[in-house]
């Protein structure tokens, strides 16, 4: 039997654009992209992070559950605060959005879980990695790029580096995380599974004229 | 003596008549002379030679880069920079465009992108202005609504002719009787007028697309006001959008070589401050509440969420109506300019200047310098009321006519020659004439303020009688008008009131201190003094055409004769005549219709009011409206793996699924015989937690949940309040606290967001909803083989005992965590088997892999139709409808009307209380022959009258491979439908099929192959 391997949700797309398949932490990957941080690449890139961990905390005493077994003191609404190799966004009050790098530390979501099963009230977490499509854009003219897809304010006054929205892009649902990357300007965007070719696809039309090229997944 | 008088008369005859034709012959040698020299040799003097000027000091041309392009299938060159109508020009060209509706022929008016008369067709894109559009190398350029050439346009003859039948508001005057008549004329009408040719099919060139931007301040103008006013707000801190609509910011300044360095140096600044963003040939289209603003910038629509908002517009300078006023080489003095200095086109070579302000003396000064003769400068005011050194000097070098005024324009397809007038002190027109010879007249008599903007954010605004301009008389706090749009016509007033203007609303923003109440007050008291720029004079009656509005070919006749119909309010005016209804959007001829509104009716521009401005304010093509195709797909893990096996897809919803691979048949047999296995990704799935999960259950399906155990699956019913059926699904139970819902595809989203709904008003304590349909993918593994095949792949206890029908067991399938629901859709021993959606293509092989020794198929919605149509199966929203309950729908087992509370519960006690009329059942046809269609009526025939009567309806229908036979389910009277056997008629293609009534499921009614 063969190996059982995950496909990210763009896994076709970017067998096209690339040369190959490898596997990396169980996902197959495509190979043969430029890497994002190539002095060659132009000034918009976009590439597959759907590989990424994507934990969702609900429940009235969610942040309770993240400052006693993350230690942390959970984010204002729309704001995040980094965790490990990830981040912690809280989306709502009762709303917290975890985004980790592809292995998930298995040790920590089991203290999580533990802590949110322990809690008096009803916290749920679910692992949503495989039904979301996680797509990251970077380069300086990511605001013009995105506000052809979405209508919310790109600018750093009212979306810094760490905040969250969801809002609708390109007519779907998605979370975009402003996540700047080595000094570059870089969101993260966030949506159903079902819809992240579509997402892809819409995006790379729309960055044509900035000649947007897909790259590695920095963590790749 | 009779013989000698008879003698002298006919002597006398023959002398005068042949006198008289000599003179004839002689006028007409000299008409046809002048008329040759005028619009033919002059033209083609202009084409030889050129109405290039040497290099000027402002030209945006790039002389040292030529490109060539056509129009109307000749070759013309142009400079890069050059606009089509400037190129054109340079090149003789008179004639851009032919009227609406007379087919009369039209020149360059404004040069300014407002006027209708250089529309032409580039390509696929009609309606292109060529006084905005640069020439490409290469392009071709045809013009439109021409029959065949523009110079010998055979509708123009016709159109004269018919012309005095045809006055505003015609057709809806004779076009109505007998009926058949408007649908013979419209075509014909349409044909004859009309604009460019839309293409209808999609280009690949299309490139259109949206953008979104924010403003604290957003200034709409980038003349002076404007970019004074950007340059003070992002002084301020706020965040500033500079839009204009020209390639360059300077507005009006752009065209004096004087300013060319404050121009220079004011650009720079603001292209230098980080605060400011600038868009140029860019043009706000529409103010929506909010100062929410909508502009276009070729191809592309901006959607600008403007916190506060400058409009800095400007002025288009306002056309005189006199006869023939709309003869090609009547243009407005702004016009000249633009050609004269922006791209040093020579736009005649004897001209005629009428004006009412010092503006027009400007433009005679412009042409005087550019050697071109001008023949007289005409001015309607008195000597005595004007004076300045500009004016004296010119004076001397120039014919001056104080006090006159232009009648007519003469000429048949161009200018050639002007009539003007003096003026009576009451400023009546004297009967004395004085015809001159030209070839361009040009009017600078006023100024109308572009202010449609402001009429759409909700500015009020007064006729100033003493001003002869629109003045502003409330404004919002968030809007505020600058500059020439707010009647400042001085530069060094404009540059004050425009920083001002920026303070003010970047102060209102949140950003820095507003001016102080002196400091406004100041500059609106300097304004004040300032000259006037606009005559009170619009119209100059005639003996020939005078046309108010261009687009349309209306004519002051016409809305005279509208206004004594009784249309003597200005907006029915509007919409009698359509004036101000065409591409310029009122611009030219908005404030002329005032006027003779007011003129007709004997009352007062103010009291007349104006026409509501609408958006959009230019034309804007619909693909700038329509933008980047964005039509979200939804697709299934194995989307690809379908596509690759040349599996026929169709749209469901968003979804795009596998509808067969070719042989449906084939796959149903698979099913009933072996084993297939359908993709049901798509399937609505949802976690619920929490201890209170079988109250949210027991309200939103219509039948128990509080009892299910651990490890049980059962099928439910949802209802709205009213008592229709909105979905089903099953629930499964995996703990104590946790269950797992499954919808219908297409009810996914909906029954999510209903769910929550119904749990945040009240039902939602101690339960939490989670919409995982995206988070596993689904697939029904279904038929006797389905377990033989399932035990290769898992270590799950599958025997009917360990996991018997409708149970749920979760366990690893082929390496792959899954969730495993015993269900069965399609009648057959199945296992709907859900894994983590990234896993889902690697699991479907692995199945079909390990089926293949047991004849696996993969089959699609055709085939899960069938299936689930042998069983008696009924699909929602398919067999169902927005007034389908579930007795009636033959689900009423699924009903537990004595629960404690469930939606729709009361309304289906009412049902059960009046009974049934109609319900859902099954069929066969007894025929061979086509299937019948879904949706097909059922009917009663009348035996003596042979009327039929519509007594149901068929909801689905299919030919059985398994029965050999055609089944379906449809709606019947009960009275029918409770009946086994009972015959019914189908109407189908004007002929009657005979069909009867089937109680049960058709294959497997006792369930025996579901249960194995």
């Amino acid at each position: 039997m063969k190996e059982a391997l995950r496909r990210s949700p763009l896994h076709n797309t970017l067998q096209d654009v690339g040369t190959g398949l490898e596997v990396r932490s169980g996902w197959l990957v495509a190979t043969g992209l430029v890497s994002a941080t190539d002095a060659a690449v132009p000034m918009l890139t976009i590439a597959d992070e759907s590989a990424h961990g994507k934990l969702l905390l609900e429940g009235e005493n969610a942040s309770d559950v993240i400052a006693t077994a993350m230690h942390l003191h959970p984010p204002s609404v729309g704001l995040s605060v980094p965790y490990r190799t990830g981040r912690v966004y809280s989306l709502r009050p009762d709303l917290f959005f975890m985004s980790t790098l592809p292995t998930i530390d298995s040790e920590w979501v089991k203290q999580l879980r533990a802590t949110a099963a322990r809690n008096e009230g009803l916290v749920t977490m679910t692992d949503m990695t495989d039904g979301r499509s996680q797509i990251r854009v970077t380069g300086k003219v990511c605001r013009q790029f995105l506000a052809k897809l979405c209508a919310l304010d790109f600018g750093d006054f009212s979306f810094p580096d760490g905040s969250a929205r969801t809002t609708s892009l390109a007519r779907t649902t998605q979370l975009i995380l402003r996540s700047d990357q080595h000094d570059q300007l870089s969101f993260v965007v966030v949506g159903g599974r079902s819809l992240g070719a579509y997402v892809w696809d819409t995006m790379v039309q729309a960055g044509h004229e900035w000649t947007i090229t897909p790259t590695m997944c920095e963590s790749d | 003596m009779s013989n000698t008088l008879l003698f002298v008369i006919v002597i006398g005859a023959t002398l005068m008549l042949v006198i008289g034709g000599a003179v004839t012959i002689a006028i007409t040698l000299y008409r046809a002379n002048r008329l040759i020299v005028s619009e033919v040799v002059l033209p083609h003097l202009e084409k030889v030679m050129g109405a290039r000027l040497p290099s000027q000091p402002v030209e945006l041309i790039n002389r040292k880069e030529e490109m060539r392009f056509t129009f109307e299938g000749n070759e013309y060159s142009a400079f890069k920079g050059d606009t089509i109508a400037s190129a054109l020009a340079a090149s003789g060209i008179k004639i851009f465009s032919r009227s609406f509706k007379y087919h009369r022929p039209r020149g360059l008016l404004c040069c300014s992108g407002h006027c209708p008369n250089c529309l032409v067709q580039i390509g696929d894109e009609p309606n292109v202005r060529a006084c905005r559009q640069r020439v490409a190398p290469d392009m071709i350029v045809k013009p439109q609504n021409v029959t065949p050439t523009l110079m010998w346009d055979l509708l123009a003859p016709i159109m004269r002719f018919l012309s005095p039948f045809m006055p505003v508001g015609f057709y809806y005057k004779t076009l109505y009787r007998p009926k058949w008549i408007w649908k013979v004329a419209e075509p014909l009408l349409r044909a004859a007028g009309g604009l460019g040719k839309a293409s209808h099919s999609e280009s690949p060139e299309d490139t259109f697309d949206k953008q979104y931007l924010h403003g604290d301040v957003v200034v709409i103008g980038g003349g002076p006001t404007g970019i004074s006013a950007a340059l003070s707000a992002a002084g301020s801190d706020a965040k500033v959008l500079l839009i204009d609509e020209n390639d360059q910011l300077g507005g009006y300044l752009r065209i004096k070589a004087e300013a060319k360095d404050v121009v220079d140096e004011l650009c720079a600044s603001v292209y230098a401050h980080p605060n400011i963003q600038t868009l140029t040939e860019t043009t706000v289209t529409g103010c929506y509440d909010h100062n929410w603003l909508a502009a276009t910038h070729g191809d592309r629509l901006y959607k600008i969420r403007a916190d506060k908002v400058v409009l800095a517009t400007g002025v288009v300078e306002r056309p005189l109506v006199f006869d023939n006023n709309d003869l090609p080489g009547v243009m407005l003095g702004s016009a000249a300019q633009y050609l004269l200095h922006l791209y040093a086109v020579r736009p005649g070579r004897r001209a005629v200047v009428v004006t009412a302000n010092d503006d027009g003396w400007d433009v005679a000064a412009d042409l005087h310098a550019a050697g071109i003769e001008v023949v007289a400068l005409a001015d309607e005011r008195e000597r005595a009321a004007c004076s300045s050194a500009k004016m004296e000097s010119l004076e001397a070098e120039l014919p001056v006519f104080w006090r006159h005024i232009v009648t007519s324009a003469h000429g048949n397809t161009a200018v050639n020659a002007a009539t003007i007038a003096p003026l009576e002190s009451d400023g009546s027109l004297t009967t004395r004439r004085t015809r001159l010879e030209c070839d361009l007249l040009l009017v600078s008599i006023g100024w109308t303020p572009n202010t449609g903007l402001a009429y759409q954010a909700g500015v009020e605004f007064g006729y100033d009688e003493d001003r002869a301009e629109l003045m502003a008389r409330n404004m919002p706090d968030d809007f505020i008008i600058a500059g020439r749009a707010a009647g400042t016509h001085m530069l060094e007033h404009q540059i004050t009131e425009g920083a001002l203007a920026g303070r003010r609303m970047a102060s209102a923003a949140g950003y820095g201190d507003a001016p102080t109440t002196s400091e406004w007050t100041f500059v609106q008291e300097e304004k004040k003094r300032e000259v006037t720029r606009s005559s009170q004079r619009t119209i100059v009656k005639g003996s020939s055409k005078r046309f108010l509005c261009y687009c349309e070919d209306v004519t002051d006749k016409d809305l005279t004769t509208a206004v004594a119909e009784g249309y003597d309010s200005i907006e029915l005016l509007k919409r009698y005549s359509t004036i101000s209804m065409g591409p310029c959007q009122g611009k030219m001829c908005s404030m002329n219709a005032v006027h003779l509104c007011a003129h007709a009716n004997t009352s007062t521009v103010d009291e007349t009011g104006s026409t509501t401005t609408r958006p959009p304010m230019t034309p804007i093509s619909l693909g700038a409206l329509a933008g980047q195709n964005m039509e979200p797909v939804r697709i299934t893990p194995i989307h690809d793996w379908h596509l690759g096996q040349g599996a026929k897809m169709m749209v469901a919803g968003l979804w795009l699924r596998p509808e067969h691979y070719g042989n449906p048949t084939e796959e149903v047999r698979a099913v009933r015989e072996r084993v297939g296995v359908i993709d049901v990704s798509t399937l609505g799935k949802y976690k619920l937690t929490g201890p209170h999960v079988p109250n949210i259950l027991e309200k939103v399906y219509t039948n128990r949940w509080r009892q299910l155990a651990v490890g049980r699956v059962r099928y439910g019913v949802m209802c709205n309040a009213e008592g229709i059926v909105i979905d089903d699904g099953v629930t499964a139970r995996f703990d104590e606290r946790e269950w797992y819902m499954t919808t219908t595809s297409g009810g996914a989203g909906a029954i999510y967001e209903w769910i929550q709904w119904w749990m945040q008003s009240g039902w939602g304590d101690g339960v939490q909803l989670i919409n995982r349909s995206d988070d596993f993918a689904a697939f029904n593994l279904a038929g006797p083989k389905a377990r033989t095949l399932l035990k290769e792949l898992t270590d799950i206890q599958l025997d009917n005992k360990e996991f018997p029908y409708m149970h749920v067991r979760s366990g690893v399938v082929a390496e792959v965590p899954c969730r495993l629901l015993r269900i069965g859709f399609t009648g057959e021993l199945s296992y709907e088997i859900h894994c983590p959606a990234s896993y889902g293509q690697h699991l479907w092989e692995q199945l079909l892999q390990a089926g293949e020794q047991f004849g696996i198929m993969p089959f699609g919605v055709e085939a899960q139709r069938v299936l689930r149509l042998e069983k008696g199966h009924l699909i929602i929203g398919q067999d169902t409808d927005a007034l389908s309950n579930p007795i009636a729908a033959n689900l009423e087992w699924a009903v537990k009307l004595e629960k404690d509370d469930f939606l729709g519960q009361r309304s289906l006690l009412r049902v059960v209380e009046n009974g049934l009329k109609q319900r859902l059942i099954g069929f066969k046809v007894n025929e061979t022959g086509p299937t019948p269609e879904e949706g097909l009526q059922i009917v009663s025939i009348n035996s003596n009258s042979k009327q039929r009567k519509i007594i149901g309806w068929v909801s689905s229908c299919r030919f059985s491979p398994t029965l050999n036979q055609v089944i379906g389910l449809c709606w019947l009277p009960t009275e029918i439908a409770d009946v086994d056997g009972a015959e019914f008629i189908i109407w189908r293609e004007e002929r009657a099929l005979t069909a009867h009534v089937h109680h049960g499921a058709f294959y497997d009614s006792n369930g025996a192959q579901l249960r194995s």
